[in-house]
């Protein structure tokens, strides 16, 4: 066993985690958008045209609307359809810019 | 194929103990794979893996996706699977982790084996190649002896697979059955994405028993310990668990040890001492 342990790394470990934590919320925030952006092509599908307001998903695609995970509230930025090229995907730690503001 | 990494082998002798497969060996198996590649391709790799894209590249796509298919296999039997396990902490810094910017190119070329075929109409391999990269981004977060850096590398894997479901979605190709097929997996996804506060609550408990396992092994280290942290040796040695544990300034003054993990010639710190 190793003799230089310094209890001092579990202060530097705790301290990562909070910066850590966040992008198991930022991943959480994104699944739950893209659930209400399949929701919304299915009601497409169903009715002919994009809903009116993410409200009249539920109760047919959802009991109750996924809510932003930083909020806690209904979600005011939804993803967007941009149709980018397959060599544009991209998996690092930037920030997505494939929002916009719901109409 | 390189030599398998210290993980892999663990998470090997793990599945030979369990009697039970695990689908982070078969994304490690995946990620090793890459060695295989005709050298053309293995060539770019590293440029690939460094700049997370495929831009700047002289090849077709066609050709390389081609030369990936036993890749994506392995990624596809292991989504399969449904259960993952880590292998947690080994000794500090002797921990084997995963080769994160590896396992995330596998991940990324076999969302854009997805899109080859959405482009070619293939709607049903398409999703299910979407949705097994998505399942080995939450595999990696697997709760069962986490592994911090596994699950960040996990985290980054499912956020850039979402960021590559844009153009299946907006395609207009899914129709309602595959649609709800694939309402219902994200939601699986979401609901069993382990929290990272849970993977860091696991990790620090499984540092803290190695640490403090080490430090009842070798009590002689005590007053180096204490002199080093200008604190009384009896702030880090307590005899039972209603004593006062580690001590504020250390860790957080809630972590108590056993009672018994300590050699009988520990010294007992006195009642008068503990304040």
């Amino acid at each position: 066993m190793r003799n230089s342990v310094h209890p001092f790394v579990l202060i530097t470990k705790l301290e990562e985690g909070e910066e850590s934590d966040r992008k198991y919320w930022q991943v959480i925030s994104l699944l739950r958008r893209t659930r209400i952006d399949v929701a919304i092509e299915a009601y497409r599908l169903d009715h002919g045209q994009p809903p009116e307001s993410l409200e009249a998903l539920v109760p047919g695609y959802f009991a109750e609307l996924p809510a932003d995970p930083f909020s806690g509230g209904p979600f005011r930025v939804l993803r967007g359809y941009y149709g980018r090229p397959p060599e544009d995907i991209y998996l690092g730690d930037g920030e997505t810019d494939a929002y916009h503001e719901a109409s | 194929m390189e030599k398998p990494n210290g993980l892999l082998k663990l998470l090997r002798e793990l599945r030979e103990r369990e009697g039970r497969d695990n689908a982070l060996i078969h994304y490690l198996e995946a990620e090793q794979m890459l060695s295989t590649l005709p050298v053309e391709i293995q060539k770019h790799i590293p440029q690939w893996v460094r700049q997370g894209t495929l831009e700047g590249s002289e090849m077709q796509l066609d050709p390389i996706l081609d030369a990936f298919q036993s890749i994506f296999a392995e990624i596809r039997r292991g989504a399969a699977l449904d259960y993952a396990r880590n292998a947690g902490l080994g000794d500090f810094d002797n921990t084997p982790c995963p080769s994160s910017e590896r396992l995330k190119l596998v991940a990324r070329m076999l969302c854009i084996e997805s899109s080859r075929c959405l482009s070619r109409g293939e709607v049903a391999a398409a999703m299910e190649d979407f949705l097994a990269a998505l399942t080995m981004g939450r595999d990696l977060t697997a709760p069962v002896s986490p592994l911090t850096a596994a699950h960040l590398c996990g985290l980054d894997i499912e956020r850039g697979v979402l960021d590559s479901s844009d153009h299946m979605l907006s395609s207009g190709l899914l129709d309602r059955p595959t649609l709800n097929r694939v309402a219902a997996r994200l939601a699986v996804i979401e609901a069993t994405t382990t929290p990272m506060i849970e993977t860091m609550e696991a990790e620090t408990a499984q540092f803290l028993k190695i640490f403090f396992d080490w430090l009842a092994a070798q009590s002689e280290h005590a007053d180096d310990l204490a002199r080093q942290l200008g604190q009384p040796k009896d702030d880090f040695f307590c005899p039972t668990p209603t004593d006062r544990g580690a001590g504020p300034n250390v860790l957080g003054g809630h972590f108590r040890l056993p009672a018994d993990a300590y050699p009988a010639t520990r010294p007992r710190r006195l009642p008068a001492s503990t304040g």
